[in-house]
């Protein structure tokens, strides 16, 4: 739902509509096609051979996407469809991570798995000249401010009440 | 659901990294659908390790 009007704010599904609905209308209510690791595994490895959905996938890669995001996508995007359920799409997820390993492997692309860790800013000379800096610029402002000028508070002058219950008195 | 995946993958890495190298391919559950049961071998960790020597040339092309 795109927020940029205001009046798609109001146009959304009510919090829990989804839950209203006739059981077993969705996709994923019904019982999964595929009810075991190898069915589905049967079921994504062919996909690594068709042309379009290969070059799609190796454009995402390329991009910079973690596999493992996409392995979570294609799995999700099997269990909305029914295809199976959540805990196999789980197990599967690994298996297409590898698949695709292979075929960035094979296309010559670098690629990024998501299971990499973050990598620290390092405390080199330079990031502590500059933090050193800050600081001491940090200083200067302070100093400069006045505080007694802060301290002092304008009196403001007290308003009538013009509150409907205060006595008329002209 | 990513974190998940990821946290999965971590684990079925370290796995297939522990098991001792055979010169021999895997078989596994490969190509024996349905043997899971009673076969003490996790499908997963079956499956990567036979892409992963697939990829790395350790293994007989079908």
């Amino acid at each position: 739902m795109p927020l940029s009007s205001e009046a798609d704010l109001f146009d959304g599904p009510v919090p829990g509509q989804s839950l209203t609905g006739e059981m077993g209308s969705k996709p994923w209510e019904q019982p999964p096609k595929l009810n075991t690791v190898d069915e589905a595994v049967e079921h994504y490895v062919p996909m690594f051979n068709d042309e379009e959905i290969l070059s799609g996938i190796l454009s995402h890669i390329e991009d910079g996407i973690a596999l493992t995001t996409m392995a979570d996508l294609i799995t999700k995007g099997g269990v909305m469809t029914g295809l199976h359920s959540i805990d196999v799409g789980m197990m599967v997820a690994p298996v297409l991570v590898e698949m695709m390993i292979n075929v960035a492997d094979a296309a010559d692309i670098d690629y990024k798995i998501g299971t990499e860790p973050k990598k620290r800013e390092g405390s080199t000379k330079s990031s502590i000249q500059a933090a050193l800096k800050r600081g001491k610029k940090k200083e200067v402002v302070e100093d400069t401010i006045d505080l007694d000028a802060m301290m002092t508070t304008e009196e403001m002058p007290e308003e009538p009440s013009m509150g409907m219950m205060t006595r008329r008195t002209a | 659901m990513s974190k998940y995946v990821r946290d999965l993958y971590t684990r079925v890495d370290n796995e297939v990294k522990a098991s001792p190298k055979k010169m021999e391919p895997t078989k596994g559950l490969v190509g024996r659908r349905g043997k899971s049961s009673g076969d003490d071998v996790n499908p997963v960790v079956d499956y990567v390790k036979y892409i992963r020597e697939l990829r790395e040339g350790n293994h007989a092309v079908k």
